[in-house]
């Protein structure tokens, strides 16, 4: 049996001064799972991210993170879990300008404190070696493709070995090809790291790819347990 | 976080800083300027104030025509091109002949190449503490000694000559300039001697056009621009040629006189020596008695002088402090905006797991780098301006 990775339980977020408000009655992903996550835009589905890996906290409810609650942490403590067990891929890469490829690799083990070992350093080489930037590991950047960029981006969120990986459509500002290179990138290397992947999307096309799909604004798309 | 991770940070603080080097640099410079620039203006008011003070203080008394007193001792110490008034040369004898004091003529008339020709006596290279590097001392009408400066500049040295400036060179009336002869070259003193020409009192007068020597045509039967001809009976005819310099030679000296008596002749300023305190009262007593001369203490006139220049200095100093606070102001408004402008990479690092340690030592350090490099960099102008010699310093206050 897989292990659970996140458990969302009776959850419910809103933001002050507004009409939003996500309700989950349930929701988990376990390890090697693979899933998607749609909906129209402003339905929360980004919000859903920043729930599951600590960086907001629900109003009610729980979020457990491989077991441990992790909306009941401290916000140190949640950094640190983000830090080591939790990749994030956004949709404008976010990459620091003025970071190298491999320094941008490396960024979330600096961030932690940990020491950038030799075995760390090649994990990330071996990494941008997979997504095909092996040759571009001095490059900033600004001299890079939006696809490298992204691919830069996935190796980031990797580097940590991480049990979850969360990308907020990770393929949203990338031509077809490559955002369906970029996917290939993402789902071979969560599947080396045997880690879990929620994945939020408007991209019908790639549905397919994924175990599950789940629409935050309707019952049950596919295999979906949520209501809006 | 760890003593890594805070390393870390300072790391990435750098990085951000090394790949907006421009802008970093701009920011150090302006810093770094406005830290040192009161600084500076400080250290070279309190050094030429001292540099100053310490030539003033070395002469006890000046003597010259009535008028002021800062022009007079100005002009007595420092050879500031100003023109001074004279007063005869009598008045030297006078306090020579009272025993109370040592008395330097000091007369001022011309330059040679720009420099000061000082008229005085050898006296008055032993008074200064200089002494001659290369060389021998000007001994005879016509003969100099040059500054140390002066001899660098122009590349000159024993046995070489210089020629005094024209005083107008439309006035065909007026005196020629002089040849004079270089025997002598002064040992560096940071002071305003490195920058003079000195030459006997009589080389100054004949300067001035108040004494002069004859040339003989024999002399100079080679220059058919000078000398004409000759008559039948073998008199030379000279030319009204106008000769571009003169020079004295042993030969003409022979023929050299001044027109009136030598006491007459003007001195623009006399430094007077008292051997003692109990002289110096005497004989300040006896000249300030007198209309026709005034009595100067350097010491008391430039204590003034720098009291003046001490409060536009500290204006100054303010002024640049305030400019230093706006510039302050405008950096960090910079650094703020900066802040604003890098919303997205912060947010990017909170998101990934950066705790707000790491964020604020991110930002500190920038900071702090930035204003490390300022300190170092203002440092580094203040070490410049401490390397300055005090001479330069004064021609830079003056």
């Amino acid at each position: 049996m897989s292990e659970r990775i996140i458990d969302f339980t009776d959850l419910r977020f809103s933001y002050r001064g507004t009409t939003f408000q996500l309700e989950l009655p349930e929701f988990h992903l376990d390890a090697g799972e693979r899933v998607a996550l749609i909906g129209r835009s402003g339905c929360g589905k980004s919000t859903l991210l920043d729930l599951a890996c600590g960086i907001k906290r629900p109003e009610r409810g729980r979020v457990t993170f491989t077991g441990s609650d992790l909306a009941g942490l401290g916000e140190l403590e949640r950094r640190r879990t983000r830090l080591a067990s939790i990749g994030l891929v956004f949709q404008e890469f976010r990459l620091l300008e003025y970071l190298s490829v491999l320094d941008s690799i490396l960024l979330p083990v600096r961030l932690a404190g940990r020491p950038v070992t030799r075995e760390i350093r090649e994990r990330a080489r071996g990494l941008a070696e997979r997504a095909g930037i092996d040759h571009l590991l001095k490059r900033r950047p600004h001299r890079l493709s939006q696809g490298e960029r992204q691919r830069a981006a996935i190796c980031r969120a990797l580097v940590s070995a991480p049990k979850l990986v969360l990308a907020d459509e990770p393929t949203g500002n990338l031509d077809p090809d490559t955002g369906e290179a970029v996917l290939d990138l993402l789902f071979e290397e969560v599947a080396n790291a045997d880690a879990a992947l929620l994945v939020v999307t408007h991209d019908h096309v790639i549905l397919p790819r994924f175990d599950r799909v789940v629409d935050l604004t309707r019952e049950n798309v596919a295999a979906g347990e949520l209501v809006p | 976080m760890n003593a890594r991770g805070g390393l870390n940070a300072i790391n990435l603080a750098w990085r951000h800083l090394s790949f907006h080097g421009v802008r970093s640099s701009i920011l150090i410079l302006a810093l770094g300027i406005s830290a040192a620039l009161p600084l500076v203006i400080q250290s070279l008011i309190d050094r030429g104030e001292t540099a100053t003070m310490a030539r003033a203080d070395t002469t006890p008394l000046v003597v010259g025509a009535p008028g002021g007193g800062i022009d007079l001792v100005l002009g007595t110490l420092w050879f500031l091109p100003e023109p001074l008034g004279s007063i005869p040369a009598r008045t030297v004898d006078e306090i020579r002949e009272s025993e109370l004091a040592q008395a330097l003529p000091v007369s001022l008339t011309a330059r040679a190449g720009g420099a000061p020709v000082v008229g005085t006596d050898v006296g008055y290279l032993d008074f200064r503490g200089l002494t001659i590097a290369e060389g021998r001392n000007f001994a005879v009408p016509g003969e100099c000694v040059l500054g140390a400066e002066v001899a660098r500049d122009r590349g000159l040295g024993p046995g070489d000559t210089i020629l005094t400036d024209p005083e107008g060179l439309l006035d065909i009336g007026g005196g020629y300039p002089l040849r004079l002869r270089i025997r002598g070259v002064l040992a560096p003193s940071r002071s305003p001697d490195d920058q003079a020409v000195f030459c006997d009192l009589r080389t100054s007068w004949i300067i001035a056009g108040h004494g002069h020597v004859h040339i003989d045509l024999e002399e100079v039967k080679d220059e058919p621009e000078v000398l004409m001809g000759t008559t039948e009976d073998g008199r030379s005819i000279a030319s009204a040629a106008i000769t571009p310099y003169t020079e004295l030679t042993p030969e003409r000296l022979k023929t050299l006189h001044f027109h009136g008596d030598p006491a007459d002749l003007p001195v623009e300023g006399i430094i007077v020596i008292p051997k003692d305190t109990k002289s110096s009262t005497i004989l300040s007593a006896r000249l300030e008695r007198r209309n026709d001369i005034q009595l100067a203490r350097p010491s008391v006139v430039i204590a003034e002088v720098l009291e003046r220049v001490f409060k536009i200095g500290a204006l100054l100093a303010g002024i640049l402090v305030a400019t230093g606070v706006a510039t302050l102001a405008v950096v960090a408004l910079v650094l703020a905006l900066s802040i604003r402008l890098r919303r997205d990479e912060l947010d990017t690092l909170s998101r990934i797991g950066a705790s707000r340690g790491t964020i604020g030592i991110l930002l500190l350090s920038e900071v702090l780098i930035l204003a490390g490099g300022a300190a170092l960099f203002a440092l580094i102008i203040l070490g410049c301006s401490f390397a300055l010699p005090d001479d330069l310093v004064l021609r830079l206050a003056s």
